[in-house]
């Protein structure tokens, strides 16, 4: 046969195909026969291209080949749609686990807090460094702290969503933003050291005892959501870790593979981080305002206290290695 | 060109399922579990710097509608009704949390928009549906949502260093959003082989060109010599698979180049083609050449006795004048170009349904005198 006429017989067939790409495509459930009929044109594509050399197809005709067989075939392998059994066991089983055993999440846990507790003592003991907490943060800085939480009075309803908002956007992108940056691992832990510090000096601060209604303020407003925010960073910077290393420490794989399929093991962590921070918000903007007359110190601390009970289960009880796990 | 590409990458066999890759020059093939072999076109920067620039017009301007939407929904239709009555308080309360709306919802378009996207429109967002662009995995299969996950998440390090237009124009009171300038994913892409940015490195992403292709007929000649020279090309001449390629890509091509070129081009092979099936010296190169492809794609041998060839004798005893000869070129240019090239030459495309069928009944008279 020619090749002519070898391209007007498949012709109806090859556009039946092209118009049955789109239509698939498009939202909406498909009809079981139009799926039949598509696979049998999508194989018959597939004959025609892998013959293509043999029945001498100009290369034109192999390029429209390749691009109609491509379409189909994106088609045909669609993504997966989010499968909640699996993710049940992603969340509930493998992300504790992978969390309470990975030495990232321990080491930049060390690290947040060695800097965080060093930061707050120097802050808060003003002879051992005389005016650290001021050449950390600025004179102008401390001041202002100290004012805004003296004259805190709680916030108004919209006030108090809004800041909710703004604790999201704000903390759980830079939540995200020291998980993406810890690639280069350098930027990345200089974000987290740079938090602890600057989180460590304002605690040591406010905590001096001569720093009056501010300090009373500031103990109530951070006691509630503190334990979800201050783990959630530490996660994200853990995360972030385990990724920068990736392609340091490649465990024999090359270092692209390795840091790919670290990647996708690390995500759920990252993922956790970010939910952590949500929940602070959360607390932070509708919990933590609210003033001491409305509601005593001793609720904002069984809030720490229930919240620091979740996470222990999350990460220790659901995370502890299992025995079945061992004996595999 | 894509003539050495088809030839230099030899299809490789089999093996099954996704996984196997080759990569020439922005060509990247890829085998299926079906066990065929097909090439994808990478994307470059500047096509997906646009479906960015068009994703971020259409996830803020959709978001803004939404937020304005709802504001005028709330604020102007359901505030006055429930204006002195008991529903007051829950609907000022809902009003209290515009703001809290609209920075979460920032916050989920700057972060997910494309993750969710990418997930559930197989690997395309809406700037990608505009500019024909697809995610896929590196080796060819669809993304999954993990994967959509991470390289959206990764954007964040390839929109790095950001400038503030304050600190760049020295402009101190500007109160203007920092401008992220994309350096490293455009770094990354350029280092890496497959066009990748860090997120998609990261995911084992890449992004395709998915476009349609329209035409992938023959040509076909209106110009009768070409079917009658191609009778005095003899039977027995083997036709390469290279030379078949080329000389279809010279068809392809040849109506975009001025006569001079074509004669150019054409004289390579053809100077060598009159030797061989001892034509006449003052044969036309590019008809000739046209004459080889008819015979190769087009005409049927069987057809041979039902056309009527032209009263010429090949070989040795040249005919006085040899009607395939090249026009001897005096004129100008122009008018050379209108008499020595075969300009009524038409490619049949899918788009234009009159020629198709104009050509196909002149085929068949040329069949069925």
């Amino acid at each position: 046969m020619k090749v002519a006429e070898l391209i007007e017989n498949r012709r109806p067939q090859w556009e039946e195909l092209d118009g049955l790409c789109e239509t698939l495509g498009a939202v909406g459930k498909n009809e079981p026969d139009q799926i039949n009929r598509f696979s049998q044109l999508y194989r018959a594509a597939c004959a025609d291209l892998a013959l293509a050399e043999s029945y001498q197809l100009p290369p034109k005709t192999v390029d429209y080949l390749h691009k109609l067989v491509a379409r189909s075939h994106n088609q045909l392998y669609r993504s997966q749609r989010f499968q909640w059994k699996h993710w049940y066991k992603v969340i509930f089983e493998d992300t504790p686990r992978k969390i309470f055993n990975d030495g990232c999440v321990h080491f930049s846990f060390i690290l947040f807090w060695g800097f965080f507790l060093l930061a707050a003592y120097l802050a808060y003991d003003d002879a051992v460094w005389p005016g650290f907490a001021a050449d950390v943060l600025g004179e102008e800085q401390l001041e202002g702290m100290s004012e805004n939480f003296a004259g805190f009075q709680g916030r108004t309803w919209s006030q108090n969503s809004m800041m909710f908002g703004f604790y999201i956007l704000n903390n759980a992108g830079i939540g995200l933003a020291c998980f993406v940056s810890m690639l280069g691992l350098l930027p990345g832990l200089v974000t987290l050291a740079f938090n602890a510090v600057t989180l460590g000096v304002s605690f040591g601060y406010m905590f001096r005892a001569d720093a009056g209604d501010a300090s009373i303020n500031f103990q109530n407003f951070v006691t509630a959501h503190g334990p979800f925010e201050l783990t959630a960073i530490i996660l994200s910077a853990g995360a972030g870790l385990r990724i920068g290393l990736s392609w340091i420490v490649t465990d024999g794989l090359s270092r692209l593979d390795s840091l790919q399929k670290t990647a996708v093991e690390t995500l759920p962590v990252a993922i956790c981080a970010t939910v952590l921070f949500c929940m602070a918000a959360l607390i932070e903007g509708f919990i933590s305002p609210t003033p001491e007359k409305f509601m005593p110190w001793w609720v904002k601390g069984f809030v720490a206290v229930v919240s620091s009970c979740m996470m222990m289960f999350y990460f220790v009880v659901l995370g502890y290695p299992r025995s079945d796990e061992a004996s595999i | 060109m894509s003539v050495a590409k088809t030839n230099s990458t030899s299809y490789s066999t089999s093996t099954r399922g996704h996984g196997l890759t080759k990569q020439l020059d922005n060509q990247l093939r890829v085998e299926t579990p079906e066990n065929i072999s097909f090439q994808y076109q990478l994307a470059g920067p500047f096509r997906r710097f646009a479906a960015y620039l068009l994703d971020v017009l259409i996830s803020l301007g959709g978001f803004g509608i939404l937020v304005i939407a709802m504001w005028m929904l709330i604020g102007l239709l359901i505030r006055p009704f429930a204006m002195n009555t008991a529903l007051q308080p829950l609907v000022d309360a809902i009003g209290g949390m515009a703001n809290a709306f609209m920075l979460v919802g920032a916050f989920f378009v700057f972060w997910f928009y494309g993750a969710y996207m990418e997930t559930y429109y197989n690997g395309r967002t809406f700037g990608k549906m505009i500019t024909g662009l697809r995610v896929t995995s590196t080796d060819g299969s669809a993304i999954n949502a993990g994967k959509a996950t991470l390289r959206n998440f990764f954007r964040w390090l390839d929109a790095m260093p950001s400038i503030t237009p304050a600190f760049a124009f020295g402009i101190a009171d500007w109160n203007f959003p920092p401008l992220p300038l994309f350096a490293v994913g455009l770094v990354t892409m350029l280092i890496s082989r497959k066009y990748q940015r860090a997120g998609d490195l990261v995911a084992g992403t890449i992004v395709i060109v998915e476009e349609r292709e329209f035409t992938y007929s023959l040509a076909q000649f209106e110009d009768a010599r070409v079917a009658q020279l191609a009778e005095h090309i003899p039977n027995d001449f083997n036709v390469s698979a290279s030379m078949a390629t080329a000389l279809a890509e010279y068809v392809d091509r040849r109506r975009f180049l001025p006569y001079q070129r074509v004669a150019e081009v054409a004289g390579h092979l053809g100077e060598l083609l009159v030797d061989r099936f001892d034509m006449p010296k003052d044969t036309n190169h590019d008809l000739l050449l046209c004459s080889l492809y008819y015979k190769i794609y087009i005409d049927n041998h069987d057809d041979l006795a039902s056309s009527n060839p032209v009263d010429i004798v090949l070989p040795g005893n040249a005919p006085l004048q040899n009607p395939f000869a090249a026009e001897t070129v005096i004129a100008t240019e122009d008018s050379a170009a209108e008499i020595a090239y075969i300009s009524d030459i038409e490619v049949v495309s899918r788009s234009e349904p009159e020629n198709r069928t104009e050509n196909e009944s002149e085929k068949a008279e040329d069949v069925n005198p």
